[in-house]
C-alpha cells in the first residue's frame, strides 16, 4: 500500500466526524488549553529554579497562585479533554458498526458466498480498533500544532538562535512520522489477516462441532489455533519492534534539541567564549529556555507519535471503509410499485443467473405459475431448483430477465419494483438453510411481522403439529440446537405461516423427514391457501402438487442453457395466456 | 495500581521473558536517570563557564541516548514475547475448553460470544501483560532509588516525591470495585453484541426473507448503544485514574522544585545540587507516567478477564500443568486428546479395539434423560450391530434416534446401561459418523477429506505425504458418489469451500461428508439420513455404497425412506424411547 492510498484510507474516516465537529472543537480547545498549561508549569518551575540559583531569589505570591492554579486546571483539563474526546469516539464507533450492518444487510448472501466470522471480525474487532484514530488524533494533532508554535514564538523572542535550533529538531521529529510507515502499514495488515484468518477457524471449529468432536480433530485444531496465535505474536513483535525504533530514533532528535539549546543558549551566554561580556541571554532564564525546548518539541512528538500508531490502523481502516461500501445484491426500485392485490402469480421471464465465477446456473429460463396454483420444481441435484427459488425470494436479482408477481388481472410487477416491506408481506420462504435465531419460539415466530396474538400463534402450532412438544415461551439455541431436522422444519415453516403470505417458497424441506412427519408436512403446505413453489427431488412431495416443472442443470452438457421441460403430473394443463 | 491476580498468574508462567522485559526496561529508567545527571553537570557546566564540561556532558548525553535505543528495542522485543506466549497459552486452554460435546446440547451457547472471548478477549490482555506488568515492576524497582537519591540531596524533595508517587499508585485503587463491575457490564454487552451480529450475519438470507432486516437493525442499535455505554462508563472511571495519577504526578514535581528552591535560595549547595533535585523529581515519576499510559491502552481489554475466566482460560490453581505449558506446541497435543477420552462416558482404559474392523457392536439397558426435561428420551436400549450388513432404525422426528447417535459417539453420557465393541466400552475413535446436517470447514476440498485420515488427527503438519493420495480420494469419492460433481468444479478437488460449506448444495455436502467419513476407516459408521437431500437415482449409488461398506465395517445407518431399507438385514424402529423390530 502507497503512502497515498493510505492517506485515502484515513481520509475516507473523516466523514463519520462530521455530526461530531462541535466535540471535536471543544476537544481541541480544552486539549490546548491543558498542554500550555502543562508548558506554562513546568518553565514556570525552571524559570524561577534558575532565578533562586543565579541571583538567590525566591520566588513571590503571584508566581505561587499561578503554579498552584496550574496544577490544578491541568488535572481538570486533562480529565475533561479526554471524557469529551473518548466519548465522541465511542458515538462514531457506534454510528460505524450500524452503517457496517446496513452494509451487510444490503449485500448478504453475497453471489460470492463469505465467511461470516471475518466478517464478524471487521465489524467488531476492526471498528474497536478505530478509537485510537477517533478519539486520539484530529483534536489532538491541533493542539499539539499549537503549543508547539505558542512555544517557538516564546523562545524565538528570549534567543532566536534557540527558536532555530527548535524548528529545524521539530522539522525532523515530523518527519519522523512517516520513518518505517510502509513496514509499519504492511505488518498492520498482516497482523490483521492472521487475526480475521484465525477468527474464521475458531467460527469454523465451533459451528462444526459434532464434526470436530466426532472424528477428534480437537486437538489437531487447537494446534493449529496455537500455531497461529504463535505467528500473529510474532508479528505484533516485529510491528512493536518498528514503532519502538520509530521511537528511539524521535528521543535521539528530541536529545540532540536538548543539546543544540544547551549549545546555543550557552554561546548566547557567552559561556563557551569565555567572555562574559555582551551576552544576549542572562543564565538565569538558561533553565527556563531548555524547559521551553523541551515542551515545544515534546508537543511535536507527540503529534508525530500518534501519526506512527495510525499506520499498522491503515488496514483495518480499508477493510471497515470496503465493509460499509460493499455493492448490494439486490437494487432498490427508484420509485416502488405497488402490488397487485388478491392472489399472486409468479413470472420467472427469461431469467439467468451465475454465482460469482461460475457456469450460469440458469440461462433465459421461463417458469409461470397461476395465482393460487401449487406448483413443483424438479431436476436432479445442483440443476438450480434452489437458485430458482432463491430469485423468487429476491436474495438477488437475476443478472438477465425479471421474476415478476403476476395479479389475477394479469398486472406483472417485477420484484425489483417492489418496496421490500411489501415484497417480504407478500413472499415468504422456507428453505432447507433456514436459521433458528436464539430466543423463544414467540420471538422467532414474531420475526419480521407485528404482533399477533398469542392464540393465532398457537394455532399456527397445532397447523404444523409442533403443538406437542414445544410452546411459545420455550427457548431455542442457536441454530436450534436441541430440535431434530424434523422439528426445525415444522418451525420454519409456522413461522412462514404467521404471516399469512400470499405467495409460499418451499425449497427441500421435506428431504430429511420420516414419512410421517413428510406427509403432515406436505398436507398443511398442500392446505395453503395461496400460490405456491416447491422445490424437491421426493416424488411423494411432487405429488401433491397441480403441476411439475423440471430443470435439467447444465450437467455433463457443460454449461449449456438449462433445458426447461413441462411436465404434466396432475392432469392440469398449464395456464395459458 | 490495578492488579489483575489471573494475568499475573499467567505471567509468572514465563519466568524468563517476565524477568527480561522487567529487567531491561529497569536498565532503560537507568538510562533517563543517568541523562538527567549529565543535562544537570552540563547546565551547571554552563552556569559556572566551563566548556570542556559542557562539550563532556553533552558527549556522555549522546552516548546515553544511543545506549538507550539499543536497550529499548530488546526491551520492546522481550516484553512483546511475554504478551505473546501468555495470549497463546490463554487461547491454548480455552479453545480446549470450548471444544467439548456439552456445548452441543447447550441451548445457552452462543458462537459469537465464544468467537469474541476466544479472539479479541484473549487479544485484549495483551497491553496488561506486556506493557502494564512490567511498568509496575519497574515502579517498585525503580522509584525507590530515585526517592533515596533525592533524599540525600534533599529530604524535603524527596519526601514530596514519594508522597507523589504513593497518591499515584494507591488513588486509584478507591474505584477498584467500581471499575470491576463496570468491567463486567462491558464485556457482557460486547458479548450480546458480538452473539447478535454473528448470529444476524450468519442468518442474513433468513432475516431478509422474513422482512426482519429492520428489526433486527434495531435490535443491535439497542445492543450497540448498550455497549457505548457501558464502555463509556468503565472509560469514565479510567479516566478518573488517569486524572489523579496526572495530579499527583504534578503536585509532586512542582513541591520538589519548591524544595529545590529552597536550597538554592538558603544557598546550602551548588548549582548542580539544585538542577538535580528538579530534574530528578521529575524523572521519579516517569514509571508512574508510563503505568498511566499503558493503562490506558489496556483498560478495555480487562474487562474480558471475568468472561476469559468463565470459558476456562485461565489454568486453575497451582497448575500442575505448568511443565507441559512451555514445552508443547507444534506437534501433537497429548493433553487435549487425553482430556477428550476421559469425557467419554466409557471412561477408564479405553484400549478398545481401535484397529479398523470390529464385530460387533451393543448397546445395552440405555437410558437417557436431557437435564431439565420431564421424560427420558430412551429407555431401557438394547441393540446389537454387526459387521456384514446393514443396520437401519427407523422412527418418528423426535423419537430420540439422534440422541442414540450423540451417545454411541460419547458426545452424551449415559444415565443407565452402556455400550460396547467386540465386548469393550466403545471409544469415539472408532465410530465415524455422518450427521444429518453435516458441517465442511473454510479450506479446499482436499482439506475437508482429509482431514479424517487416521494417520493425521493428532498431527498439526500439513507435510504431503501425510495427505491422502488422490487415487484414494477419488475412490471414496466415487464411492459416496460425488467424484463427477468435484471433476466439474472449477479447480476439483482444490476448490474452495466457503463458510459451512454453502456453496454446495445440501446433496453434494451430504455426499462430501459420506466420503470423508469413508476415508476415516474406522471400525463402525454412523450415517443418519444419508440420502435425504439425494435425487432417486444418487440416493440409490449410495445405499448400495453403504451396503458394500457394511461387508467390512458395522454400518448404523437411520433412515425414513422405504426405498433405503430394502435389503437391510436388520430394520430396527425406535419408538418413545425404544427400539423394536419391524418388518423389513
Amino acid at each position: 500500500m502507497t503512502t497515498v492510498s493510505a492517506l485515502r484510507a484515513l481520509r475516507g474516516l473523516l466523514p463519520a466526524l462530521r455530526p461530531e465537529w462541535r466535540g471535536m472543537l471543544w476537544s481541541y480547545l480544552v486539549g490546548t488549553v491543558s498542554a500550555l498549561a502543562l508548558a506554562a508549569l513546568t518553565v514556570l518551575t525552571a524559570w524561577a529554579v534558575g532565578r533562586a540559583v543565579v541571583e538567590g531569589e525566591p520566588p513571590g505570591a503571584v508566581w505561587w497562585a499561578a503554579v498552584i492554579g496550574l496544577v490544578v486546571l491541568r488535572t481538570v483539563l486533562t480529565w475533561q479533554e479526554m471524557d469529551v474526546s473518548h466519548a465522541l469516539a465511542y458515538r462514531v464507533l457506534a454510528r460505524l458498526r450500524m452503517a457496517l450492518f446496513d452494509a451487510y444487510a444490503r449485500s448478504v448472501p453475497g453471489r460470492r458466498r463469505e465467511h461470516s466470522g471475518r466478517a464478524a471480525t471487521v465489524a467488531m474487532g476492526d471498528i474497536e480498533k478505530l478509537e485510537f484514530f477517533y478519539a486520539h488524533t484530529v483534536a489532538q494533532i491541533g493542539a499539539s500544532v499549537t503549543v508547539f508554535l505558542a512555544a517557538l514564538a516564546t523562545a524565538t523572542v528570549l534567543l532566536p538562535q534557540a527558536g532555530a535550533v527548535m524548528l529545524v529538531g521539530s522539522a525532523a521529529v515530523a518527519a519522523s512520522a512517516f520513518a518505517w510507515a510502509r513496514t509499519a502499514r504492511r505488518l498492520g495488515e498482516e497482523e490483521q489477516r492472521e487475526r480475521s484468518a484465525l477468527s474464521a477457524r475458531m467460527v469454523d471449529a465451533l459451528g462444526a462441532l459434532r464434526e470436530v468432536l466426532a472424528y477428534g480433530l480437537a486437538p489437531r485444531i487447537v494446534a493449529e489455533t496455537d500455531a497461529a496465535t504463535a505467528a500473529a505474536a510474532a508479528t505484533t513483535r516485529r510491528r512493536e519492534l518498528v514503532a519502538q525504533l520509530v521511537t528511539a530514533l524521535r528521543e535521539l532528535i528530541v536529545t540532540a534539541v536538548v543539546i543544540g539549546v544547551i549549545a546555543v543558549s550557552a554561546s548566547a551566554a557567552g559561556v563557551l567564549s569565555g567572555s562574559g561580556a555582551g551576552a544576549a541571554l542572562s543564565p538565569a532564564l538558561l533553565p527556563a529556555l531548555v524547559a521551553l525546548a523541551v515542551a515545544g518539541v515534546a508537543a511535536t512528538t507527540e503529534a508525530a507519535t500518534t501519526l506512527s500508531q495510525l499506520h499498522p490502523l491503515v488496514a483495518g481502516a480499508d477493510r471497515v471503509a470496503a465493509g460499509i461500501n460493499r455493492p448490494p445484491v439486490v437494487s432498490e426500485p427508484a420509485a416502488a410499485r405497488r402490488l397487485p392485490v388478491g392472489p399472486l402469480g409468479l413470472r420467472f421471464r427469461d431469467v439467468g443467473f451465475a454465482y460469482d465465477g461460475r457456469e450460469p446456473v440458469l440461462a433465459s429460463w421461463f417458469a409461470e405459475i397461476a395465482p393460487g396454483e401449487h406448483v413443483g420444481l424438479a431436476g436432479p441435484s445442483g440443476a438450480g431448483k434452489s437458485t430458482a427459488v432463491a430469485l423468487a425470494a429476491r436474495l438477488w436479482d437475476p443478472a438477465s430477465g425479471a421474476v415478476e408477481l403476476v395479479g389475477g388481472d394479469g398486472d406483472a410487477v417485477a420484484l425489483s419494483e417492489l418496496d421490500d416491506t411489501d415484497l417480504r408481506g407478500a413472499v415468504a420462504l422456507v428453505d432447507q438453510d433456514a436459521t433458528l435465531f436464539h430466543g423463544t419460539v414467540r420471538e422467532n415466530l414474531l420475526r419480521g411481522t407485528g404482533t399477533r396474538p398469542d392464540a393465532d400463534l398457537a394455532a399456527v402450532l397445532e397447523r404444523v403439529g409442533a403443538d406437542g412438544w414445544i410452546g411459545l415461551d420455550d427457548g431455542l439455541g442457536e441454530s436450534g440446537v436441541r430440535l431434530s431436522g424434523g422439528q426445525r422444519a415444522r418451525l420454519c415453516l409456522a413461522r412462514a405461516l404467521v404471516r399469512s403470505p400470499r405467495v409460499l417458497l418451499v425449497d427441500e424441506v421435506t428431504a430429511s423427514l420420516d414419512p410421517a412427519t413428510e406427509r403432515a408436512i406436505s398436507d398443511v403446505i398442500a392446505g395453503f391457501d395461496g400460490t405456491v413453489l416447491i422445490a424437491s427431488h421426493r416424488a411423494e412431495t411432487l405429488a401433491r402438487c397441480d403441476r411439475v416443472i423440471r430443470i435439467e442443470g447444465p450437467g455433463e452438457r457443460g454449461g449449456q442453457a438449462p433445458v426447461t421441460t413441462r411436465m404434466d403430473t396432475a392432469g392440469t394443463s398449464p395456464p395459458s395466456r | 495500581m490495578m492488579i489483575v491476580r489471573e494475568l499475573w498468574r499467567e505471567a509468572a508462567r514465563f519466568p524468563a521473558a517476565l524477568a527480561w522485559s522487567t529487567g531491561l526496561l529497569a536498565l532503560v529508567f537507568l538510562t533517563h536517570v543517568a541523562q538527567a545527571v549529565a543535562i544537570a553537570w552540563s547546565m551547571s557546566a554552563v552556569l559556572r563557564g566551563r566548556p570542556e564540561d559542557v562539550l563532556a556532558a553533552l558527549a556522555l548525553i549522546v552516548g546515553i541516548a544511543l545506549a538507550r535505543t539499543a536497550l529499548s528495542l530488546a526491551q520492546a522485543s522481550a516484553a512483546a514475547g511475554l504478551g505473546g506466549r501468555v495470549r497463546q497459552a490463554l487461547r491454548r486452554r480455552a479453545m480446549r475448553a470450548a471444544l467439548v460435546p456439552e456445548r452441543l446440547h447447550d441451548t445457552d451457547a452462543r458462537d459469537g460470544s465464544m468467537r469474541a472471548a476466544l479472539g479479541d478477549g484473549v487479544d485484549g490482555t495483551d497491553a496488561y501483560v506486556s506493557k502494564y506488568i512490567p511498568a509496575i515492576a519497574q515502579v517498585f524497582l525503580a522509584c525507590p532509588v530515585v526517592v533515596a537519591a533525592l533524599a540525600v540531596l534533599s529530604p524535603v524533595a524527596g519526601l514530596c516525591v514519594a508522597a507523589g508517587i504513593v497518591l499515584a499508585l494507591l488513588g486509584p485503587m478507591a474505584w477498584k470495585r467500581m471499575m470491576a463491575r463496570r468491567g463486567l457490564d462491558h464485556w457482557d454487552s460486547y458479548e450480546d453484541l458480538s452473539s447478535d451480529l454473528l448470529e444476524s450475519l450468519r442468518g442474513m438470507a433468513t432475516l431478509r426473507t422474513l422482512g426482519d432486516v429492520p428489526g433486527t437493525r434495531r435490535r443491535l442499535h439497542s445492543r450497540s448503544e448498550a455497549l457505548r455505554g457501558a464502555t463509556e462508563r468503565v472509560m469514565r472511571v479510567s479516566l478518573a485514574e488517569t486524572a489523579v495519577i496526572d495530579f499527583a504526578v504534578q503536585a509532586g514535581i512542582v513541591a520538589a522544585a519548591v524544595a529545590a528552591l529552597g536550597h538554592a535560595a538558603s544557598g546550602q549547595g551548588p548549582a548542580i545540587e539544585v538542577y538535580l533535585i528538579l530534574l530528578l523529581s521529575s524523572e521519579a515519576f516517569r514509571p508512574i507516567r508510563d503505568l498511566s499510559r499503558h493503562w490506558h491502552a489496556g483498560f478495555l481489554g480487562l474487562t474480558a478477564i471475568p468472561g476469559l475466566a468463565r470459558i476456562g482460560a485461565f489454568a486453575s490453581g497451582q497448575a500442575p500443568e505448568g511443565v507441559s505449558e512451555r514445552g508443547l506446541p507444534e506437534s501433537g497435543d497429548p493433553q487435549g486428546a487425553a482430556s477428550r477420552t476421559s469425557d467419554t462416558p466409557a471412561g477408564g482404559p479405553t484400549s478398545g479395539p481401535t484397529t479398523e474392523q470390529a464385530d460387533e457392536l451393543r448397546v445395552s439397558g440405555l437410558g437417557f434423560r436431557y437435564p431439565g426435561a420431564r421424560d427420558d428420551v430412551l429407555h431401557d436400549l438394547d441393540l446389537t450391530a454387526r459387521r456384514g450388513s446393514l443396520t437401519a432404525i427407523t422412527g418418528e422426528s423426535g423419537a430420540g434416534k439422534s440422541t442414540l447417535f450423540d451417545l454411541v459417539l460419547g458426545f452424551l453420557a449415559p444415565d443407565r446401561g452402556g455400550i460396547t465393541l467386540d465386548g469393550w466400552p466403545v471409544s469415539p475413535d472408532d465410530v465415524a459418523v455422518v450427521s444429518q446436517r453435516p458441517v465442511l470447514f473454510a479450506g479446499s476440498i482436499r482439506d475437508n477429506l482429509a482431514v479424517t485420515r487416521p494417520d493425521r488427527p493428532d498431527r498439526s503438519d500439513r507435510s504431503d505425504e501425510q495427505d491422502p493420495d488422490d487415487s484414494d480420494l477419488a475412490a471414496a469419492c466415487r464411492s459416496a458418489g460425488i467424484l463427477d460433481d468435484v471433476r466439474r468444479l472449477p479447480q476439483g478437488f482444490d476448490t474452495e469451500v466457503t463458510e459451512a460449506g454453502t456453496n454446495l448444495s445440501g446433496g453434494q455436502r451430504q455426499r462430501l461428508a459420506l466420503a470423508r467419513a469413508l476415508l476415516a476407516r474406522r471400525p463402525v459408521l454412523l450415517v443418519d439420513e444419508p440420502t435425504s437431500a439425494l435425487d432417486a437415482a444418487r440416493a440409490a449409488e449410495v445405499v448400495d455404497t453403504l451396503h458394500r461398506v457394511a461387508r467390512d465395517r458395522i454400518v448404523i445407518m437411520i433412515s425414513h425412506r422405504p426405498e433405503t431399507l430394502t435389503g437391510a438385514a436388520d430394520v430396527l424402529r425406535l419408538d418413545a424411547g425404544h427400539l423394536e423390530r419391524s418388518a423389513p
